[in-house]
């Protein structure tokens, strides 16, 4: 280790075993944390999605009963979008590689950083808290009033899902901040606004998209909730309220929330196809305009979830053509990347199997999404199990392949070890046919008239053998996983070395050790590409003025918005305890809340103010400049 | 090895945009703005299917006291505009007066609003109209309340001598939230109070 | 079919799913929305059959071309694209811009051509019902006429009805694939659909919206039958005392004895609905 190294290290490293644990700020840390849970909650939400499809097996099974059923479906709805998916992407992939994509040494706000993930996994443990108590929420994942109201489910199941929901939107909402934040001031120097990476542009993208989407969600579940407890009357027709208001505030969110999750997923796609084609993304500015307009356009489709509950004919072609839309800049996107294919020398390697995955899949999930935007169509498939097969080919297919073609990419980044490719193509083949055999058929159970959420089914339908087919892709699935653990496992025990760039990729996470030290890069590269790996040598220059930390103080330029200038020198705090002090007090505000115990909800206050206090004031020589 | 001040020519206090929690406070603020627009097009929603409006037989709010509240809270900014003015011109004084009174004016605000919702003839759960006052009247008091603790924080930094003419991001940060829950009450004011008489 | 029904299960589910599939293709398997009796579902399943054509020639194109990319011999020249970067600015743009722009233009045009079509004003003649969506059953009244019924909806064939739907709870949502799509029923509001059977017959009608522990079993039969039987039975209906609740569920959210969808004929209904009844 040279003596910049052994100087950066004291100065960004932990001290010891307990602020490791429970103070770090390491962004790096954090997101693994992130990674984890998030698979904890997916192994969990896949269980339930078995357990639906072992359920669903055969016509009128037994294996599990309506009651048990209706929390499993809520669970895995609610689990997989809101714990696994948007979690992984946006607090693990998106936590880890933003800062080093962009050469910075940390988030903008690395203790704000630490809060979201005790947010996040709170407010999870919070939520599936309820399952163990057998008090699961059971009113679905868009949780229609009047049957989640306090009318007609008067247990706490709901409770804890509004309640779990409003608290993890403080995570996500932090966590969109302190994303803008990062992308905005941290940039290394001469990483002009479109010299971005992708990835990076696309969590730009989805953290504003978070920042006006998670509002109607919060206000939603808060009136909710209020409803519940406090008797006020938002949803309850009989007294001037009105149901619909949830459908609309579920739907500005919920129909954003897709792209939340699929524009980093897009992100990652165009990010791996470039490695592994050899040769820079095609029509690099108009990917960023298309992530840009989805964004936008996404926020003017919610209705399209609604086509049935009533509305005027003039407001239905309006959104029809809004979610119409959508395919244009999804079009660009797809003939970008195969322009981009098209052009280059393909090695194929697991993380491209699983693009390639993508683009078939995300196809299809586009074709279905045309069809149901299409409103007499929707009238007829709506709320069928064509529309579970449709969100599937567009949240497995269109997010999840992308997410564990970013396993294999990044893995080795994180871990120093690469993972095995042969174990890499069996579990893409396992889970790639195994999802198209789940998510398939469930077109045609839809058009052959079977309902979503039903419990169980006649078998003259005609659809005992799609179902039996269904159900057997699901476990092919499953086992596709096991093998990606399998791999992971193999990897760490005795995986190849990486190295610094195993793929030969062209941008900056790749330019540092693998794993990346404590402060990522011991100097500040000074780009002038957006894949400064792939310059000739000597174009991106390397700016060592912060080898030697002044006062061992966590020392990173502030760059210029759009040009990437260096403006200001930043000073980042380091390890801290209350960011879990507050997420704590926070959780026992809300456990009060729940079971409306007020000493509980007082001292939880008190708790959160002092820290909240502690926070904001700067210790000399270790403090944001605020 | 490279280092000394020659090394770092770049400020290290700023505000305004160049420092991020500025923009960590414009995204926060956009968030809320979303929020409050989405309550009152909730109120709206409401409003649009029902058939009296308020609902219940409930009169009309009396405009006295919200008036005086109005001018009170939009009274309450100035201060603060001269706190900030007075700092960067690295005055204490001016910087810890403006905070106080701000901070009073916004009491003055809360108590008033308290002593409104302790003589209403209805509550929150009479009926949906009842709802929308209260929840839209006190998340927004939430919201002066917050920005209370952020004034008393301010002030208690600026008696610790954290503040000087190149150093007042916290300040200002802390009287642009303040501005911005200002803005929000006009809004409330001209919905939850003026529209029922109006429209 | 097979011939050793029974005995191996395997050959019989292919078997199936092979008769499945052409009936997709042949638009009969299933009694579902591609089999309509009406001209509501009619124009709908005209509407799928044209957007999946679409989709299906676009799927291939854009299979074909990415094959192409993928698997195009590279002799070390560089491609087209490298060397005219304008080439390529043009096939990212025509192919994923203009193309689908046409595209949906007709997409939209159909849309809004069957949107008119399947929620039809109906006719003045057309006859009135109410619905009631309950947990979990199904409330229905014939205005004027003092008939009543319970999870099964008699219409005469031919003739436009207007389905008034409100609910007395929770969300439900009316559907009969073969003959409409979906309407919701929402308390506090009331919606209407229009359907008009063409062919006598009993349509399997289900709610479709997620409405708590019975929701698997509330489904209800839609007969349609000639003017003269309608009538027969209306006046049996009438000589009731007014529609009962009827779940379809027991406490545990298990439905009430096998649920009659096996039934296509009309005469079928009423035995299947006696099959409904008489479970324990």
């Amino acid at each position: 280790m040279t003596a910049a190294a052994g100087r950066l290290t004291r100065a960004w490293g932990e001290k010891n075993f307990l602020t490791t644990v429970f103070g770090t700020v390491d962004h790096k840390q954090i997101a693994m944390r992130y990674m984890i849970t998030a698979f904890v909650f997916m192994g969990e939400a896949g269980t339930a999605g078995l357990v639906m499809r072992t359920q669903l097996a055969v016509p009128n099974n037994t294996f599990v009963g309506p009651d048990h059923y209706n929390q499993v479906f809520t669970l895995h709805g609610t689990v997989m979008i809101f714990l696994f998916a948007t979690p992984l992407l946006i607090g693990g992939f998106g936590n880890y590689f933003v800062p080093l994509m962009i050469g910075a040494r940390d988030m903008a706000f690395p203790r704000l950083n630490a809060f979201s993930y005790w947010v996040y996994l709170f407010s999870g443990m919070l939520l599936y808290s309820s399952f163990f108590a057998g008090r699961a929420p059971n009113g679905g994942w868009f949780a229609y009033v009047p049957l989640t109201g306090p009318k007609y489910s008067p247990g706490t199941n709901l409770d804890f899902w509004a309640l779990g929901i409003i608290f993890l939107g403080i995570s996500t909402t932090s966590g969109a901040v302190n994303f803008i934040c990062t992308i905005f001031k941290l940039r290394a120097p001469g990483m002009s606004i479109n010299r971005m990476p992708l990835f990076v542009w696309g969590m730009l993208v989805t953290s504003f998209a978070i920042i006006f989407a998670l509002p109607p969600l919060t206000l939603g579940a808060s009136l909710l909730e209020m409803d519940r407890q406090f008797g006020t009357h938002f949803f309850d027709p009989d007294a001037g309220g009105n149901p619909l208001l949830w459908q609309h505030l579920f739907w500005v969110f919920g129909h954003p929330e897709v792209y939340i999750m699929f524009l980093p997923a897009v992100g990652i796609v165009s990010t791996i196809i470039p490695t592994f084609c050899r040769t820079r993304i095609a029509a690099y500015s108009l990917l960023v305009l298309a992530s840009v307009a989805i964004g936008f356009i996404s926020f003017g489709v919610w209705v399209h979830h609604m086509f049935s509950v009533g509305l005027p004919p003039l407001s239905l072609a309006f959104f029809a053509a809004g979610g119409m839309a959508i395919t244009i800049p999804s079009g660009i996107q797809i003939f970008a990347w195969i322009a981009t294919i098209w052009r280059g020398d393909i090695v194929w390697k697991t993380p491209f199997l699983f693009v390639v995955g993508f683009l078939v899949t995300i196809l299809i999930g586009g074709f279905t999404g045309v069809m149901v935007t299409a409103v007499p169509l929707d009238w007829q498939v709506t709320d069928s199990q064509f529309i579970v097969a449709h969100l599937h080919y567009v949240l497995v297919g269109g997010v999840v392949l992308p997410i564990f073609g970013a396993l294999y990419y990044w893995l080795p980044k994180i871990t120093g070890r690469m993972l095995d490719e042969r174990l890499g193509q069996i579990h893409f083949w396992l889970f790639f046919i195994g999802f198209n055999l789940t998510f398939f058929p469930m077109h045609f159970m839809g058009l052959f008239g079977m309902p979503r959420r039903v419990y169980t089914y006649e078998p003259d339908y005609g659809l005992t053998a799609l179902n039996l087919i269904a159900t057997v892709g699901a476990f092919m699935q499953a086992a596709g996983i096991l093998v990606f653990l399998a791999n992971f496992v193999k990897s760490m025990i005795r995986g190849d070395d990486a190295g610094d760039n195993p793929w030969n990729a062209g941008t900056l996470e790749w330019a540092t050790t693998s794993p990346p030290e404590p402060f990522n890069f011991r100097d500040v590269p000074v780009v002038a590409s957006a894949d400064p790996l792939w310059d000739a040598p000597g174009e991106t220059k390397w700016d060592d003025r912060l080898e030697d930390p002044r006062g061992g103080q966590r020392e990173a330029y502030g760059t210029s918005v759009v040009d990437a200038d260096v403006s200001e020198m930043l000073v980042m705090p380091g390890p801290s305890y209350l960011p879990l002090a507050l997420a704590l007090s926070m959780a026992a505000l809300f456990v009060g809340i729940l079971f409306q115990v007020f000493v509980v909800i007082a001292v939880a206050s008190a708790v959160g103010l002092c820290a909240v206090a502690l926070w904001f004031w700067p210790e000399e020589g270790n403090g944001a400049a605020i | 090895m490279s280092g000394g001040a020659s090394a770092r020519p770049y400020p290290r206090y700023v505000a305004g945009t160049r420092a991020p929690a500025t923009w960590g406070l414009f995204t926060f603020i956009a968030t809320e703005s979303i929020l409050f627009s989405l309550l009152f097009s909730s109120y709206f929603y409401l409003r649009s299917s029902a058939t009296e409006w308020p609902q219940g037989g409930i009169a009309a709010s009396d405009l006295r006291v919200p008036a005086i509240n109005t001018v009170i809270l939009l009274a309450s900014s100035v201060p603060l505009f001269w706190a900030e003015h007075s700092i960067k011109r690295g005055n204490q004084t001016g910087l810890r007066v403006g905070f106080a009174l701000s901070f009073l004016l916004g009491a003055i605000f809360l108590a008033l609003q308290l002593r409104e919702y302790s003589r209403l003839p209805f509550q929150a759960n009479a009926n949906a109209y009842a709802s929308l006052y209260f929840v839209i009247t006190g998340f927004h008091g939430v919201h002066v309340f917050v920005g209370m603790l952020m004034n008393g924080m301010t002030q208690a930094r600026a008696w610790a001598g954290h503040f000087d003419e190149k150093r007042y991001l916290g300040v200002q940060n802390a009287s642009w939230y303040w501005h911005f829950v200002d803005v929000v009450w006009i809004f409330v004011f001209a919905i939850v109070y003026i529209s029922p008489h109006v429209l | 079919m097979t011939a050793r029904r029974g005995r191996r299960p395997v050959p019989r589910i292919v078997a199936r799913l092979m008769v499945c599939a052409i009936g997709v293709l042949a638009s009969g398997c299933g009694r579902g929305m591609l089999d309509g009796q009406s001209p509501q579902a009619d124009r709908i399943a005209l509407l799928w059959w044209l957007l999946l054509s679409i989709a299906t020639v676009v799927f291939f194109a854009v299979t074909a071309l990415l094959g192409y990319a993928l698997f195009r011999r590279r002799g070390g020249a560089t491609s087209r694209f490298e060397r005219e970067p304008r080439s390529e600015m043009m096939f990212i743009i025509g192919g994923g811009g203009v193309i689908p722009l046409v595209l949906l233009v007709v997409v939209f045009a159909a849309t809004i051509a069957t949107m008119a079509a399947a929620s039809n004003d109906g006719s003045s003649d057309e006859m009135q019902i109410d619905v009631i969506g309950h947990d979990f059953w199904w409330e229905v009244r014939y205005p004027g006429q003092q008939a009543t019924a319970e999870n099964v909806i008699h219409v005469p064939v031919g003739r436009d009805v207007r389905f008034n739907l409100k609910s007395d709870d929770v969300i439900h949502s009316f559907w009969v694939p073969q003959l409409n799509g979906k309407t919701d029923m929402i308390p506090g509001s009331n919606n209407s659909t229009v359907i008009k059977a063409t062919t006598a017959g009993a349509y399997q009608g289900r709610c479709a919206e997620f409405c708590g522990i019975g929701h698997a079993c509330m489904t209800f039969i839609l007969v349609a039958e000639e003017q003269a039987q309608f009538d027969q039975w209306i006046a049996a209906q009438r000589a009731r005392s007014g529609a009962l609740p009827d779940p379809q569920t027991q406490d545990n959210g298990e439905c009430v004895g096998p649920k009659a969808s096996g039934v296509t004929r009309p005469g079928d209904a009423a035995s299947a609905r006696a099959k409904t009844e008489g479970a324990p």
